[in-house]
């Protein structure tokens, strides 16, 4: 596992790296917003969680493939 | 404000008088209104230009005065002019009061963190939560910068070196700079400014500082170097 990881930190260009963990970021929020209306509604409503997880990992990727087409336009690739 | 985030200190006269010589000389060269040079406290060599239609100010580091000769200051002053006569300051003045404005949230997501009790600077659970708030946040300031800012960096180099009429002193300053930065500068710069500085001080130190490469923008200082080198200045 430690030579994936080794791997993963080694090879992937650090922009490509830095998407990846933003996409994490973005997941962790995702989480906390659905703790937040499951507490919020005293109740896990199936349908409301799946569309505000739609709309809102929809729109993160969305930014973040028009962010991908940027930096590979204008970042150096060291 | 970004003289307040710098922490700048105006520059009398009496103290740098050499220094406002030169400006009003090169403002005299480029046709433009002298801007008011202004120090902040910093040991990397960051020189940057920022302003509106009517007033600009040229901003420097301790870091600068102390590493170059009078004549490659000259010359990295020039560039920072023929920024201010492309007329594009305001525009990038704009976009880095935007730019690192949301950049800054991550350190004010770790200041936040730091006064609820969460450990030093060092801490490593300190460094995982900035990673987290700069995961959030660097990709909007980056969209920002990229989208909003203009990018003359080598038309700036070439039109210096052209006005100067002496491109190596200004190849030798600018990699004066870039070579300090890369080996000594271990300083955290909002990464919302890039698009200012002559020289990109915002470099990749650690794995917690890997959201910093989406700021590592063309052109490549090689780029800048070749471009200066087949200017004809004469």
């Amino acid at each position: 596992m430690f030579s994936i990881i080794n791997y993963l930190l080694t090879n992937i260009k650090n922009w490509k790296q830095a998407l990846a963990l933003s996409f994490l970021s973005y997941f962790i929020v995702l989480v906390f917003i659905i703790v937040v209306i499951t507490f919020s509604l005293q109740d896990f409503r199936f349908s409301i969680i799946a569309a505000i997880s739609i709309a809102y990992m929809g729109s993160v990727i969305v930014m973040l493939l028009l962010a991908a087409i940027i930096f590979k336009k204008r970042l150096i690739e060291r | 404000m970004i003289l307040r985030w710098y922490g700048c200190e105006y520059i009398p006269r009496n103290e740098y008088a050499d220094m406002y010589l030169i400006l009003e000389k090169l403002s005299g060269l480029f046709s433009v209104r002298c801007p008011k040079p202004y120090l902040f406290d910093s040991q990397v060599p960051i020189v940057f230009t920022v302003g509106r239609k009517k007033r600009s100010e040229i901003v420097m580091s301790y870091g600068l005065l102390e590493l170059l000769p009078e004549n490659e200051l000259e010359a990295i002053f020039a560039r920072e002019i023929a920024r201010l006569s492309e007329g594009i300051v305001p525009q990038n003045t704009f976009v880095a009061l935007i730019g690192g404005l949301i950049a800054s949230f991550s350190t004010i997501f770790q200041w936040i963190f730091m006064l609820i009790g969460s450990g030093g600077k060092d801490d490593s659970a300190l460094k995982f939560i900035r990673l987290f708030a700069m995961g959030l946040v660097m990709i909007p300031a980056a969209i920002v910068v990229y989208v909003g800012s203009v990018d003359s960096t080598i038309s700036s180099d070439v039109l210096a070196a052209k006005t100067l009429r002496d491109k190596e002193i200004l190849i030798s300053a600018l990699k004066r700079i870039y070579y300090f930065i890369r080996i000594n500068s271990f300083e955290y710069f909002n990464p919302g400014h890039v698009h200012l500085f002559a020289v990109n001080p915002v470099k990749v130190n650690s794995f917690y500082d890997v959201h910093l490469s989406l700021f590592d923008m063309k052109p490549d200082f090689s780029q800048r170097l070749k471009a200066l080198e087949g200017a004809d200045v004469n």
